[in-house]
C-alpha cells in the first residue's frame, strides 16, 4: 500500500505499526503530486491519504482520491481526515464505487481495526467512518424516512456502512445469517432501493443510505434538483 | 481703465473714424471700389473700434478688447490706402498686422489668455516671423505702374522687382492659408473643448466670423468670373457679418457678466441648505457651469473629498479652473469650473460668499459621509482580520496539536505491541493514557470546529450548513442554494446560523427549525426561524454580537421573538 500524509510524524508512525502489523507500505508520500506518482509506478492495493495536504491543505487528498479512483480503478483509497463531513463521504461513495473508505483520521490508532479496514477495501468493500454513520442515524429529523427501520435494522445498516459482510454482522450481533439477510432486504424496501443480487448491492445501501441522509437535510437535493429540472 | 484713457481712446477712435470718412466722401484719386462700399466698411470698423472700447472698459484686465479696437483701427487704416503716398505706405503695414491681431484675437477669446503653449508659440510665429518677411516684400513692391498711373507710391520701395514680389507674395499667400487653416482647426479644438460658459461665448463668435468669411468668399468666386460685385447684396450682406463679429465677442464677454445677477437668486436658493447634490446644481446654475464640480476640503486629514465623502483631487483635469472658497479664512471648498470663469473673479467671490453657510453646512456632511466611510471599512477589516485569525488557529491546531496528538497514540501503540507479555499492569496503563488522548482529540476536533469550521471555506454555506444542522437538537429545514459567497459573508451566515442554533437549543423548547440562505437583488439574506417560546434577548451579548458582524458588511440584523411566538433572526447583507 500507500501511505500520504504531509504530518511526517503520523505517517512515519503509522507506516511502523502497518509493517508490525505485516502490511507492506510501498512508498510514502508528503503532497498530492508524489502521491499520484507513487501510485502510478507502483499500483498499490490500497492507498490510504489525508484530506488535507500542501500546497492549499484543504481537500487534496480528496481530489487525488477521485483521481486515482478514475485513473487506476483496481487500486482502493482510503481518506483520512481530522473531521468528517457527510458531503465528503458522499463525493467519495458515488455511484458503482467500490474500494473505497472515509475515516476519522483517529481511527489508525486503533491498528488492528484500521488493518481491517484496509483488508475491506483491498477486496472491494466500502468504509465509511462508524461516528459518521453514527451522527446521521441519529439525527433529529421531521420526516426521516430511516425513521421508519427499526433499531435492529439501523444496527445492520451502520454495519454494512462499516463494509462488513453479511458473516461478520452476523456475528457482531449474535444472530444468524439468514436473520441479518432478511434485515438487509427489509432495508432496502423502505429506503425504495431495487433489490438486487451482485455484489453491488452493500455498496448501494451505503450510497443510499448517505444520499437519503443527506438529502434529507435539504443542500445537496436542493442543488441536484437545480440542477437536472 | 481709467475715465480719461477711455475719453482719450474714444476721441481717438472717433477722429479717425470721421477722417475716413470724409476722405472717402470727399477725396478725390485713385479709388478700388465705390464710395458706398467704403462707407460701409468705416462703418464696420466703427463697429469694432466701439465694441472694443466697451469690452476694454468693461474688462480691463482682458487683451480681447485692445484686440478688437486693434482690428478696427487697422480695418480703417486700409480706407486710407489710395491717397497721399504717406498714409498708403502706413496702410500698407498696418494692413499686414491685422493677421497676426486677428490670430491672437480669436484663440485669445474669451479668457484673454492663450490656452496652449502650441497656441502661444502659433500666436508667436505669427508676430515675429510674418510680419518681417512681409515687410520685406513691401521694399520691392510699386503699386504705381503703367497700368496704374493713379496709384500712390510706395515710400519703402527700394528697388521695384516683379518676380521677387511675386515669388514673396506666393510664399505668403500659401503661409497665410495654412495659419488660416491652423486656426481653424484650434478654434474647432476650443468648441469641442469648452463647455457651459465658454461654449456659450464662442459659439456666436465662430457663427458670424464663419458666415462673414463664407460671405467674402463667394464674393471672391463670383468676382474671379468677371461677375460685377460692387453693390450687390452680397456684398451687403457680407459687410453685416463682418459687423456681427465684434458684437458677438464683445456679447460672449458680457454674457459672464449678466450671470452676476443669478447670485441674488442663489442667495434665496440657499436659505434653506438644500442638500449637496442640490446645492452643486444651484451654483452650477448661477456660474452658467453645467460641467462645476464642488470638492470639499476636509481639515483633519487634508485633503478633498466630494459630497459623498470620496477622496478627490480637484487639480487631476488641467483644463478645468479651480477656486478655493473660504469663510471665516478657513479653507471650505474649491469649485472646478471653465477657465472662463476666471474673468468673473467678483462673481466667483459673491457665490462663495452667497453659498458661505450652504457650503460649510454641505462640508460638514461631507466629513461626516468620509469618517463614516472610514469607520465602516475599519469595522469590516477588523472583521476579516478575526476570520482570518480564526482560520489560522484552526490550521495551528490542525496541524499542531491534533497531529501529535495523533503520533502520540502511534506511538503508545508501538510501545504496547513492544511489551513483554508479563506487563499487563503497563499495558493496561497505557490503554487508560490512549482513551484520555482519544478524549483530548475528539475535544480539540469540537473547538477547531467551533473556530472555524474547515467544511466552510473549502466548500462553502450549504455542507457547512448541512454538517451544523446534523449536530442541531432539534430537525433543521435547510434551504440554501450551492453558488459560493465571499468569505465574509459566508462567515458571517455561518457564525449566524449556529448562534441562532445554539439559542434554539439552549432557550426556544422548539420542535423543529428552519434555516433560509437566498440571494435576490445584490443581497444575501439568512434567516432562521424556529417554533419554540420566543421571548428573546436581542441585546444578549451573542446576538450583540452577530448585530455588529453583520453591520460591519454593511448588513441589517432583525430578531422578531414575540413570547410564544417563537424566534426569528435574520439578516440581510448586500453582496455584489
Amino acid at each position: 500500500m500507500i501511505l500520504a500524509d504531509d504530518a511526517v510524524l503520523v505517517r512515519e508512525g503509522l507506516a511502523r505499526l502497518l509493517a508490525e502489523h505485516g502490511i507492506v507500505v510501498a512508498a510514502q508520500a508528503g503532497t498530492a503530486e508524489e502521491l499520484l506518482r507513487v501510485v502510478a509506478r507502483d499500483q498499490p492495493d490500497v492507498a490510504v491519504i489525508d484530506i488535507r495536504m500542501p500546497p492549499t491543505h484543504t481537500n487534496e487528498g480528496l481530489r487525488a482520491a477521485e483521481e486515482i479512483r478514475e485513473t487506476y480503478p483496481h487500486v482502493g483509497t482510503v481518506v483520512l481526515s481530522q473531521y468528517v463531513e457527510a458531503e465528503y463521504a458522499l463525493r467519495l461513495v458515488t455511484e458503482a464505487s467500490q474500494r473505497v473508505g472515509y475515516l476519522l483520521k483517529d481511527r489508525t490508532g486503533d491498528v488492528a481495526d484500521f488493518v481491517a479496514v484496509l483488508e475491506r477495501v483491498a477486496a472491494g468493500g466500502t468504509v465509511v467512518e462508524p461516528s459518521l454513520v453514527d451522527e446521521l442515524l441519529n439525527m433529529p429529523a421531521a420526516r426521516d424516512p430511516l425513521a421508519e427501520l427499526t433499531q435492529r435494522e439501523r444496527e445492520v445498516l451502520a454495519l454494512v456502512a462499516e463494509g462488513r459482510t453479511d458473516r461478520g454482522i452476523a456475528e457482531q450481533l449474535f444472530v444468524t445469517r439468514k436473520t441479518v439477510e432478511a434485515h438487509v432486504r427489509s432495508i432496502f424496501r423502505k429506503l425504495e432501493l431495487p433489490s438486487e443480487p451482485s455484489e453491488n448491492r452493500r455498496v448501494h445501501a451505503v450510497l443510499a443510505f448517505l444520499q437519503v441522509s443527506v438529502n434529507q437535510l435539504g443542500p445537496m437535493a436542493e442543488v441536484r434538483r437545480e440542477m437536472t429540472p | 481703465m481709467n475715465r480719461r484713457l477711455f475719453a482719450a481712446l474714444a476721441l481717438v477712435g472717433l477722429a479717425v473714424i470721421a477722417t475716413a470718412a470724409s476722405l472717402v466722401m470727399f477725396a478725390h484719386g485713385f479709388q478700388p471700389f465705390g464710395r458706398a462700399e467704403k462707407l460701409a466698411q468705416v462703418a464696420t470698423d466703427a463697429i469694432w473700434i466701439t465694441t472694443g472700447l466697451i469690452a476694454w472698459q468693461r474688462r480691463p484686465g482682458n487683451l480681447v478688447g485692445p484686440l478688437m479696437m486693434a482690428v478696427g483701427f487697422g480695418d480703417v487704416a486700409q480706407q486710407l490706402y489710395w491717397h497721399a503716398a504717406l498714409p498708403f505706405t502706413l496702410a500698407n503695414l498696418v494692413a499686414f498686422l491685422l493677421l497676426p491681431i486677428s490670430l491672437h484675437l480669436f484663440l485669445a477669446f474669451p479668457s484673454g489668455r492663450l490656452q496652449t503653449r502650441f497656441e502661444r508659440r502659433f500666436v508667436a510665429f505669427a508676430w515675429i516671423v510674418v510680419v518681417p518677411s512681409v515687410l520685406a516684400a513691401q521694399l520691392a513692391w510699386q503699386p504705381r505702374t503703367s497700368r496704374c498711373p493713379n496709384c500712390p507710391r510706395n515710400l519703402l520701395l527700394v528697388e521695384h522687382h516683379r518676380s521677387m514680389w511675386h515669388a514673396v507674395a506666393g510664399v505668403g499667400e500659401a503661409v497665410f492659408v495654412a495659419m488660416l487653416a491652423t486656426l481653424i482647426v484650434l478654434l474647432i479644438g476650443h468648441l469641442r473643448r469648452s463647455s457651459g460658459a465658454t461654449r456659450r461665448a464662442l459659439v456666436p463668435v465662430l457663427a458670424a466670423a464663419a458666415t462673414a468669411a463664407a460671405l467674402f468668399g463667394l464674393v471672391l468666386v463670383v468676382s474671379t468670373f468677371g461677375v460685377e460685385t460692387e453693390g450687390s447684396v452680397l456684398l451687403w450682406f457680407a459687410d453685416i457679418a463682418y459687423a456681427a463679429i465684434p458684437v458677438a465677442f464683445l456679447f460672449g464677454l458680457l454674457h459672464l457678466r449678466l450671470l452676476r445677477s443669478a447670485v441674488a437668486d442663489l442667495v434665496v436658493e440657499l436659505q434653506s441648505l438644500p442638500q449637496p447634490a442640490r446645492l452643486r446644481d444651484a451654483i452650477a446654475r448661477c456660474l452658467g457651469d453645467s460641467s462645476l464640480e464642488l470638492a470639499f476640503w476636509l481639515t483633519e486629514t487634508e485633503h478633498y473629498v466630494d459630497s459623498d465623502g470620496h477622496v478627490l483631487d480637484p487639480h487631476k483635469d488641467s483644463v478645468r479652473a479651480v477656486t478655493t472658497l473660504e469663510r471665516d479664512g478657513k479653507q471650505l471648498a474649491a469649485l472646478v469650473h471653465d477657465p472662463a470663469l476666471l474673468d468673473e473673479p467678483e462673481l466667483l467671490d459673491a457665490v462663495g460668499a452667497a453659498a458661505g453657510l450652504a457650503l460649510e453646512n454641505a462640508r460638514l456632511q461631507a466629513e461626516l459621509r468620509s469618517r463614516l466611510a472610514e469607520v465602516r471599512a475599519s469595522r469590516a477589516r477588523i472583521v476579516a482580520a478575526g476570520d482570518a485569525e480564526r482560520r489560522r488557529l484552526e490550521r495551528n491546531l490542525h496541524d499542531g496539536a491534533q497531529q501529535r496528538l495523533l503520533g502520540i497514540r502511534l506511538a503508545l501503540q508501538l510501545a504496547r505491541a513492544q511489551l513483554a507479555d508479563d506487563s499487563a499492569s503497563v499495558d493496561e496503563l497505557l490503554a487508560d493514557t490512549d482513551a484520555e488522548v482519544v478524549d483530548a482529540l475528539a475535544e480539540l476536533r469540537a473547538l477547531a470546529r467551533g473556530i472555524h469550521p474547515a467544511v466552510l471555506s473549502e466548500e462553502g454555506l450549504a455542507p457547512a450548513l448541512a454538517s451544523l444542522t446534523r449536530r442541531a437538537a432539534v430537525p433543521v429545514a435547510v434551504t440554501v442554494c450551492s453558488e459560493r459567497l465571499p468569505a465574509p459573508i459566508e462567515a458571517t451566515a455561518y457564525f449566524l446560523a449556529a448562534e441562532a442554533l445554539a439559542n434554539v437549543a439552549k432557550h426556544a423548547r422548539a420542535s423543529c427549525a428552519s434555516i433560509e440562505v437566498a440571494r435576490t437583488n445584490g443581497r444575501m439574506s439568512i434567516a432562521v426561524t424556529d417554533d419554540g417560546v420566543g421571548g428573546a434577548d436581542a441585546a444578549g451579548t451573542g446576538l450583540r454580537g452577530l448585530r455588529d458582524r453583520v453591520e460591519a458588511l454593511d448588513g441589517r440584523l432583525e430578531v422578531e421573538s414575540p413570547p410564544g411566538g417563537g424566534t426569528r433572526v435574520s439578516a440581510a447583507i448586500p453582496c455584489a
